[in-house]
């Protein structure tokens, strides 16, 4: 196939990419930073991004002094010649250019290396073509829908033709989602989500602290749109902390979900230390109250009269006045509507065998939607279920049984900065997660718009990462940290619309791409639903009236 | 066959004057013109220069003119002249042929002393321009006349003898471009003069 | 070595005092009063009468001294002239062999309705004994000059045949064959014949021949009027005690030129004065006639067969000619155009002469013969230092 020729390398470093002077008549305008294209060489044909623009002349006179008064001719002669373009490509991927000419075996490669592609070990010659990439080039690298555990996640941003995850690939390792407001950040993860379910390639356990993804959200467009349980309806649990909730049509829970204050734990305070405002000594007062009353800490503390605190520092070498002050800022909790005295764990097993069974889990937090409410929740639930995940690795790491292998699980978090700041991402269990990696089959999914504030550690150990447009230098440092070509998938980055415009780095795709995300509309809907068990749009319609009286 | 337009008087392998067969009308500048080399070899060339001079380098030409009889009239009244003055084209030889064979390579021998020089007919100018290396040799020849009229009056000459050929102008002008793309003033020089547009 | 100039410059002034430009001013003025009353008759009777000889030449006047003439414009509708020159590579004393080369111009301008220009010249090789000799005597500078004379106007005559009237034809310098002055009969006749052949030719188509002679030195003219001046013996010059001895003396060094300076303007000419040299007795009864002509700049002199001055279409045909000419080479002084013409097809340049004598040289080389330069010519030729 005949590739629209843009331009010839002429220089270039296998570390900072070929520089390549654009073609008379090429305009930069015509050329996006971070598109997907080809590089023709002699033996390989190289898949590169392209990182940078830029404008030269040949002659400094017409940078001193920029003639007047050009005519159409003179300027479209000029441009191209005396006045010209450079662009710097940066290859990621080549293979050996009679395979490109070989269509069958690109298509059947399941993998890119089974279709021939591989990582870029050298740099073509002088005067290798920079060419568009064509929809062979495309399905070559990023493969096509019909593979296992590919997904078609969106399009390219100059052609209409289907870019695809490796969700397999997706989920071995944790991911994030990252884009400034307004970049669309919860359709993107609900798109992801929609093909993880639709895939099945694991199980998922979502936090939706925002109400956006079990019954779905209003668009941008205020149109109302359907949530994972609407789509996947059995294969979805939704447990919810609001009980007034579960009572709502169109809005089925299978479960309200309470928590005991015996299944607090310090790290989950700890975690809430800012919401709680507590003090640097909270911690080792709390560790004194494990010590006496083990996982009735939190109810005893709360028992406590002042002569038992009194009883109790006496005792135990507390500070009498951190104690006063740990009681009082707890109460908090007990206030929550949600947290019992005491718990079973029946609860919490249920949501683990769920997972354990393939099933997909999403809290739904209601009313409650503090951060504090978050926070707790998401950390004890997770630890919760890491833990079981944990045993059951162990237990397979033994047997060596198929039937004992973990599924897979991914996690859903929002705001993951709160989890996953410097100062406690040691700390809690999502920080644990995302630095153990895929050692027990439970990786993160972290959605969040501002991740300079996620620990550096956490954000390196990311396998995929999806992000919209980033304003923030350190967010665009942070989303691109521990990735090579920075340089490069910075300008990719920094290129991007506001919206509808992302772009995909790692393990999911050979290489990195700007993509436009598939639209979470009724075609899609339609496409990824398991069966007609989903509300119809009247319901959706009904039900809005309803929530907003309208 | 073409016109005969005049007769060689200097030649060398990288340029030849010829006289002309008309004084004071030398071919347009920046003309393709060929001359015969023997059999049916030719020498194409473009016209870089020309000029009407006195025949004996020692005798400069003095004012003629009076009051009453000026310009056409000083030829009435000074017929020896034609006999006097004679008008010369320096040409740059930038391919030949040899039969039907085209070459824009500058051709092994330099045309012969006192061979004759014709005009090149619109498909002659058509079939030769289509491929366009020579204006490298063109305009890295050592020419009598800065080279960006030269190439100037060439790429406007063969526009119109091409009829009007916007594209071929715009892919000659584009090389031309290319050429002198470390001089802009010259470059920029010859694009106001070839621009159809203006 | 190139001159010396502060040697000289000392003396420039000196030679300017020497011309006592006072005194000068002032015998010019009475040459010129004395041109005004002079009696033509008594210089005539001097030289045709009394048959008196005089040491210098003496303009014979055919009608008056003094009188002048606006040439009359010439008939419009255009004319012919025709134009010759010489010019040659004379016999080389340093060379091994003697061989000459003559070109002689041809040069035709018509202006009018249908104007033309031809300029050619007819080259000619003299090698043979009897071509390079005359009476087993070598062909010097000043025969090989009246050969040349002879060549331009038979040349002349061959190329004005071919004009259509109204035509001229114009010969540079004078008529008259001077270098044959005092040569033996025989040698005066082998050249005066052929010339008085050419000149029977015009006449005989009745083609106006006009010899132009720019700058003349000539003194006929001032001494037709010391003749006129003269009121004794002209043998006892030496020990005259007239009163007009020291213009006398004045107007023998006066040239005809400086005379008419001012006497004459732009378009005038004098009248008409017969020459009075020995050598034109053997034209056979061509009397050369001249006059002097103001063309503008310069009083130039202008001779011509007795029958042109006597045919007054013929002489104001001519006379306008030459003066139209001068007009057209538009410098100042003027030079009829048609002469500069004929001058220039005729010049062999320092190349060319180099070109004649490697001819000659290579095609010796290649039959093997020896040329070998005379040492001093070689010297001359390598000028190393």
């Amino acid at each position: 196939m005949d590739r629209k020729r843009l331009g010839v390398v002429v220089d270039g470093s296998f570390t900072a990419g070929l520089t390549v002077r654009l073609d008379p008549g090429q305009s930069t305008e015509d050329l996006q930073i971070g598109s997907f294209m080809v590089v023709q060489g002699r033996e390989y044909t190289y898949f590169c991004m392209l990182s940078d623009l830029q404008l030269r002349t040949s002659d400094a006179r017409l940078i001193a002094k920029p003639p007047q008064g050009f005519t159409p001719f003179v300027s479209r002669v000029l441009s191209g010649s005396a006045t010209y373009a450079m662009a710097v490509v940066k290859p990621m991927l080549m293979m050996p250019t009679v395979d490109v000419r070989d269509d069958s075996r690109q298509l059947a490669g399941q993998t890119p290396e089974e279709r021939g592609v591989m990582s870029v070990r050298t740099i073509p010659m002088h005067y290798a073509e920079l060419v568009e990439a064509t929809e062979i080039d495309f399905r070559t690298v990023f493969g096509s829908p019909d593979k296992p555990n590919h997904f078609v996640f969106g399009q390219p941003l100059t052609m209409n033709l289907p870019i695809c995850l490796d969700l397999g690939r997706f989920m071995e390792r944790s991911s994030g989602i990252f884009g400034q407001t307004g970049t669309g950040k919860s359709f993107t993860a609900l798109v992801v989500l929609a093909g993880i379910l639709r895939k099945n390639v694991g199980s998922t356990l979502i936090f939706d602290v925002h109400d956006e993804y079990a019954y779905g959200k209003e668009s941008e467009q205020k149109k109302w749109v359907k949530g994972l349980k609407h789509l996947f309806g059995s294969k979805v649990l939704v447990y919810t902390l609001d009980k007034a909730q579960s009572n709502r049509a169109g809005r089925p829970a299978d479960g309200i979900l309470e928590i005991g204050m015996n299944q607090i734990e310090r790290a989950d305070v700890i975690l809430m230390a800012q919401e709680l405002g507590l003090t640097a000594t909270a911690s080792a007062t709390i560790g004194l109250l494990e010590d006496r009353f083990n996982e009735r800490w939190l109810t005893e503390l709360l028992a406590m009269d002042p002569e038992s605190i009194k009883a109790f520092c006496a005792e135990k070498g507390a500070h009498q006045g951190s104690v006063e002050a740990l009681q009082r800022k707890l109460r908090e909790l007990q206030r929550r509507e949600y947290v019992r005295e005491s718990m079973n764990a029946n609860l919490l097993d249920e949501i683990t065998l769920a997972l354990e069974n393939g099933k997909h889990v999403i809290l739904h937090f209601g009313k409650h939607n503090s951060m504090m409410d978050y926070m707790l929740v998401s950390n004890l639930v997770t630890r919760y279920v890491r833990e079981r995940w944990r045993k059951r690795t162990e237990k397979y790491e033994v047997s060596k049984q198929a039937a004992d292998r973990p599924r897979p699980l991914m996690i859903t978090v929002e705001e993951a900065h709160k989890f996953l700041n410097p100062e406690i991402a040691s700390q809690t269990t999502f920080g644990t997660i995302a630095r153990e990696m895929r050692k027990f089959h439970v990786t993160l999914m972290v959605i969040d718009q501002r991740p300079s504030g996620i620990d550096s550690e956490v954000l390196s150990q990311l396998g995929t990462r999806i992000s919209g447009k980033l304003a923030d230098e350190r967010d665009i440092d942070a989303v691109l940290t521990g990735v090579s070509d920075r340089s490069a998938l910075r300008n990719a980055l920094a290129s991007l619309k506001l919206r509808q415009e992302v772009l995909v780095v790692g393990h999911a795709v050979p290489m990195p791409i700007q993509v436009r995300p598939r639209n979470y509309d009724a075609e899609f809907w339609a496409e990824v639903a398991e069966s007609p068990v989903s509300v119809a749009e009247d319901d959706l319609e009904r039900e809005k009236r309803e929530l907003f009286g309208a | 066959m073409t016109e005969r337009i005049g007769e060689i008087i200097e030649t060398d392998s990288f340029m030849f004057v010829a006289e002309s067969f008309t004084l004071n009308r030398p071919p347009a500048l920046g003309s393709l013109v060929k001359a015969q080399a023997g059999g049916d070899t030719w020498v194409y060339g473009v016209v870089a220069f020309g000029e009407t001079v006195s025949v004996d380098p020692g005798r400069g030409a003095v004012r003629r003119s009076r009051p009453d009889a000026y310009d056409e009239a000083v030829y009435t009244r000074h017929p020896e002249l034609e006999h006097l003055l004679h008008t010369k084209f320096t040409v740059i030889p930038v391919g030949s042929r040899a039969g039907a064979r085209v070459s824009q390579r500058i051709p092994s021998q330099p045309p012969p002393m006192h061979y004759s020089v014709y005009a090149c007919a619109p498909d002659e100018v058509r079939e030769f321009s289509e491929r366009r290396l020579y204006l490298r040799t063109l305009a890295t020849a050592e020419l009598p006349a800065p080279v960006e009229h030269v190439l100037a009056a060439h790429l406007t000459w063969a526009y119109e003898q091409r009829g009007g050929d916007e594209a071929w102008l715009e892919q000659a002008a584009l090389e031309v471009a290319g050429l002198l793309q470390q001089d802009v003033e010259r470059l920029l020089a010859v694009l106001y003069a070839v621009d159809p547009e203006a | 070595m190139p001159l010396d100039l502060s040697a000289i410059h000392p003396h420039i002034r000196a030679l300017v005092d020497l011309q006592s430009p006072e005194k000068r001013m002032r015998l010019l003025r009475e040459a010129r009063s004395v041109l005004q009353r002079a009696d033509p008759d008594k210089v005539r009777d001097s030289l045709e009468v009394r048959k008196k000889r005089y040491p210098w030449l003496v303009a014979n006047p055919l009608n008056s001294l003094r009188d002048t003439f606006a040439v009359p414009p010439l008939p419009s509708g255009g004319y012919q002239v025709a134009a010759s020159d010489g010019s040659n590579i004379p016999p080389d004393r340093h060379s091994p062999v003697r061989y000459c080369v003559l070109n002689i111009s041809k040069v035709v301008l018509a202006y009018g309705a249908n104007p033309m220009a031809s300029l050619t010249s007819v080259t000619e090789m003299l090698y043979k004994e009897e071509d390079l000799s005359l009476d087993g005597a070598p062909l010097r500078a000043e025969l090989l000059g009246a050969k040349m004379a002879v060549r331009e106007l038979e040349v002349l005559l061959e190329t004005a045949l071919a004009l259509s009237a109204p035509c001229v034809a114009l010969h540079d310098g004078t008529l008259i064959l001077w270098p044959l002055q005092n040569q033996p009969d025989p040698v005066r006749d082998h050249f005066t014949r052929p010339f008085r052949r050419a000149l029977d030719g015009f006449l005989a188509e009745r083609i106006p021949l006009l010899s132009y002679i720019s700058y003349p030195s000539a003194r006929d003219l001032c001494n037709a009027l010391r003749v006129a001046l003269c009121d004794t013996d002209t043998s006892e010059c030496k020990t005259c005690k007239s009163d007009h001895r020291e213009l006398c003396e004045f107007l023998g060094e006066l040239r005809d030129r400086e005379l008419l300076q001012g006497v004459l303007e732009p378009g005038k000419r004098t009248d008409l004065f017969a020459t009075v040299s020995d050598v034109v007795r053997h034209y056979g009864g061509h009397d050369i006639v001249f006059c002097y002509l103001d063309v503008g700049g310069e009083i130039a002199r202008v001779e011509m067969p007795k029958w042109v001055a006597e045919d007054e279409e013929a002489l104001n045909l001519g006379l306008g000619v030459v003066l139209d000419q001068c007009a057209l080479s538009g410098d100042v002084p003027p030079y009829p155009l048609a002469l500069m013409e004929a001058h220039e097809a005729a010049v062999i340049d320092v190349a060319m002469r180099t070109v004649v004598e490697e001819l000659v040289e290579g095609e010796f080389a290649r039959h093997g013969l020896p040329y070998i330069r005379s040492g001093k010519d070689r010297s001359k030729r390598r000028r190393g230092v």
